[in-house]
């Protein structure tokens, strides 16, 4: 298969006087037109530094990166800086978490929202600021015309979050990097950024790849979920069926450390310890020394391979756990 | 019935603002504005709203961070005195956890060290011994064995951290703990240790909470009787299985029909999305505070600023319409999304 953005047996390390840190270890997965991978884990797993080094954003040195990372067949990795950044700037589009620290305080959101298509595209200064315009009315910007002449800190979280989405979308991308955009956000904004996201992907086909670190908020959002554990997939398969029928022990763990609406007197699960430090990632599997059901001898020495446990559902475990989710704890 | 441990009275803290000081723009930021409520002993009353609700700042005006402007709190029958003795008293009967351990804990100090500290400051297990054997049965309660004694907070993870910020609210016997969002900065696998642990130290030590949280989920499993808050009032009071069950104030229904689904296909439930954001609370709207983005406000809204039910019947709600609605009025025309053109219209965009 052939994906619009794919990685392919990814992997970032990052040397330091301590070691060298294991951050991405084999990462494959692939995101097409119109559809949402979402990329699950915890701080630490990986799960942004993957898909940000693909991208070009991470400076190497001190990263090192190995394995493919394809927009459209092209392997980013291979390319110049430059050419990278031309590629960035036109076809994918970035969101981030904190509005306020990827705005520029010191430009107005007219001049910040005009720059990628003018320097991408060779856009017109006029044509530009047309399209900022009519973009940030379909983020639902009040007073868009007025807004552009505004600066960052004039404009409330959710609003500047929203700026956020419609400066990504300037240069018309055909993939939609959402790095943990709702998790500042108050609860009634994040479902309205979240609506948002869906509405605007459902008319114009962007591939979204949505990294955060809540499996809730992507369980209605997304079509297929990755999740990560010490910088690599553990589990992946279409969001119905990882919900349905968690396989690996981790995903199943974090369904059922959740507390859910609704059911406050079931006892949450807990997952012992914490997760390890990518310098010294223990042999075998990496979520061994937490894991629940450990027991099969070979955990502590190899690595359980990502298999297939129903078609298109992945699963990185030696075991093969009942249907029934809630014997996790 | 008894006396609750907590009780506040039309609780108020005012700040001034801009003008260069000392109010004298005049302005205000009412960040709590008249609210009640009460907290009964051993239990644990969930206190949850957006940013800029005044959650926080009830926290903090209890323990006397900020000082109430109006209004009274109760602590175990007494008004809080907030002079330097009275101040000095509170602090053993009441403490506080912070959301973010790292901001919380002194990274010079060891772990030892700063449990320790509240109990030097309050001259309790006096003596070297003593203090040494209550500092490891601290960090016993709280999960961590006397290993962590002296290390120091950079070398702990998050919820290492948050055990250690809960070793030290223990440490001097309080009867009245401020959870203010203390899982929020942590990783789902490892909130759910710190959710447990505390329902297990309130169960043993019979301690009475109040929970600051901005998740709805999270408060649910703590809390036996919630407030929701929205620009420094309580727009309603209820049991926890009757807020969750059936909520009664538009707002509350807003917050809990936001909340993400856990699973796919959850969404198919009844979706209310509220539109805008929320005012200032230096310029409140006129009347009801969430009128301007409430489904179901009317003219009157406006002008009635809806009264919260006397304290005690146990549910309460700050809502003229509140019986109209439970009966089934539907809410005014949803809001409609604003359109995204076709994609031709886009071409012409780009």
């Amino acid at each position: 298969m052939s994906a619009l953005f794919e990685l392919a047996d990814f992997r970032v390390r990052i040397g330091s006087r301590q070691g060298v840190a294991e951050i991405v270890n084999g990462v494959d997965w692939g995101v097409d037109r119109g559809e949402t991978l979402a990329i699950v884990g915890e701080s630490g797993s990986g799960k942004s530094m993957s898909v940000l080094s693909a991208t070009g954003l991470v400076p190497s040195p001190p990263a090192r990166f190995e394995g493919q990372a394809r927009f459209d067949g092209q392997d980013l990795l291979t390319l110049d800086e430059k050419s990278r950044r031309s590629i960035r700037g036109r076809h994918i589009g970035f969101v981030f978490q904190e509005p306020m620290t990827s705005l520029n305080p010191l430009l107005t959101i007219g001049r910040q929202m005009t720059e990628a298509p003018r320097q991408h595209l060779d856009m017109p200064a006029e044509e530009a600021a047309r399209k900022a315009v009519e973009l940030l009315s379909l983020v639902g910007i009040p007073e868009p015309a007025q807004r552009m002449r505004a600066y960052p800190h004039q404009l409330s979280g959710g609003m500047r979050q929203r700026v956020m989405i419609a400066m990504a979308l300037m240069c018309d991308p055909e993939v939609l990097i959402a790095d943990e955009p709702t998790t500042a956000l108050d609860v009634t904004t994040q479902a309205q950024i979240l609506d948002l996201v869906k509405r605007l992907q459902e008319r114009f086909g962007m591939a979204v790849v949505w990294i955060t670190h809540d499996l809730g908020v992507v369980a209605d959002f997304a079509h297929r979920v990755a999740v990560m554990y010490a910088g690599r997939i553990v589990e992946e398969a279409s969001t119905k069926d990882l919900f349905a029928s968690p396989s690996h022990p981790y995903t199943r763990g974090l369904l059922t450390a959740r507390p859910r609406l609704g059911e406050p007197d079931v006892e949450l699960a807990t997952i012992p310890g914490v997760p390890p430090d990518p310098r010294r990632l223990p042999a075998g599997c990496s979520f061994w020394p937490r894991c629940p059901y450990r027991g099969d001898a070979r955990c502590e020495t190899e690595m359980p391979p990502l298999r297939e446990v129903a078609p298109g559902h992945l699963t990185r475990t030696f075991y093969e756990l009942e249907p029934d989710r809630g014997d996790a704890a | 019935m008894s006396t609750p441990l907590l009780e506040a009275i039309d609780l108020q803290v005012h700040f001034p603002v801009g003008g260069g000081g000392l109010g004298r723009s005049g302005k205000v930021v009412r960040a709590v504005d008249g609210v009640s409520f009460r907290v009964e002993r051993g239990k644990t009353l969930g206190l949850v709203g957006e940013s800029g609700s005044g959650k926080s700042t009830i926290g903090l005006s209890i323990l006397g961070l900020e000082r109430p402007t109006g209004g009274r709190v109760l602590l175990d029958g007494a008004e809080l005195d907030f002079s330097r003795a009275g101040l000095r008293e509170l602090r053993t009967k009441a403490t506080m956890v912070f959301q973010d351990p790292n901001a919380s804990l002194n990274p010079r100090r060891s772990v030892g060290a700063s449990v320790r500290e509240p109990l030097e400051i309050h001259g309790l297990h006096r003596g070297r011994e003593a203090r040494k054997a209550r500092v490891g049965e601290l960090l016993d309660l709280v999960g961590l064995s006397t290993r962590f004694e002296d290390r120091y907070p950079h070398e702990l993870s998050g919820g290492q951290r948050q055990r250690v910020g809960i070793a030290r609210a223990l440490a001097c016997e309080p009867e009245l703990i401020i959870l203010d969002e203390p899982v929020s900065a942590l990783d789902v696998s490892v909130q759910s240790q710190i959710m447990n642990l505390l329902k297990r130290l309130q169960a043993e030590l019979g301690l009475t909470y109040l929970f600051i949280a901005h998740d709805l989920a999270v408060v649910e499993y703590m809390s036996h009787e919630v407030l929701v808050m929205y620009v420094g009032k309580i727009m309603e009071r209820a049991s926890r299985d009757s807020l969750y069950r059936s909520p009664r104030h538009p707002y509350t229904k807003a917050l809990l029909s936001a909340i993400p689904s856990a699973e796919p296909g959850g969404q198919e439930r009844e979706r209310m999305l509220i539109e805008g954001e929320i005012p200032s609370p230096i310029s409140p709207p006129s009347g009801c505070r969430f009128r301007t983005r409430c489904p179901w406000a009317v003219a009157e809204c406006a002008e009635v600023d809806p009264p919260l039910a006397a304290m005690d019947t146990s549910d309460a709600v700050a809502c003229i319409r509140a019986d109209e609605i439970a009966a089934g009025a539907p809410p005014n025309e949803a809001p409609t999304p604003p359109p995204i053109p076709s994609s031709e219209a886009r071409d012409e965009l780009s």
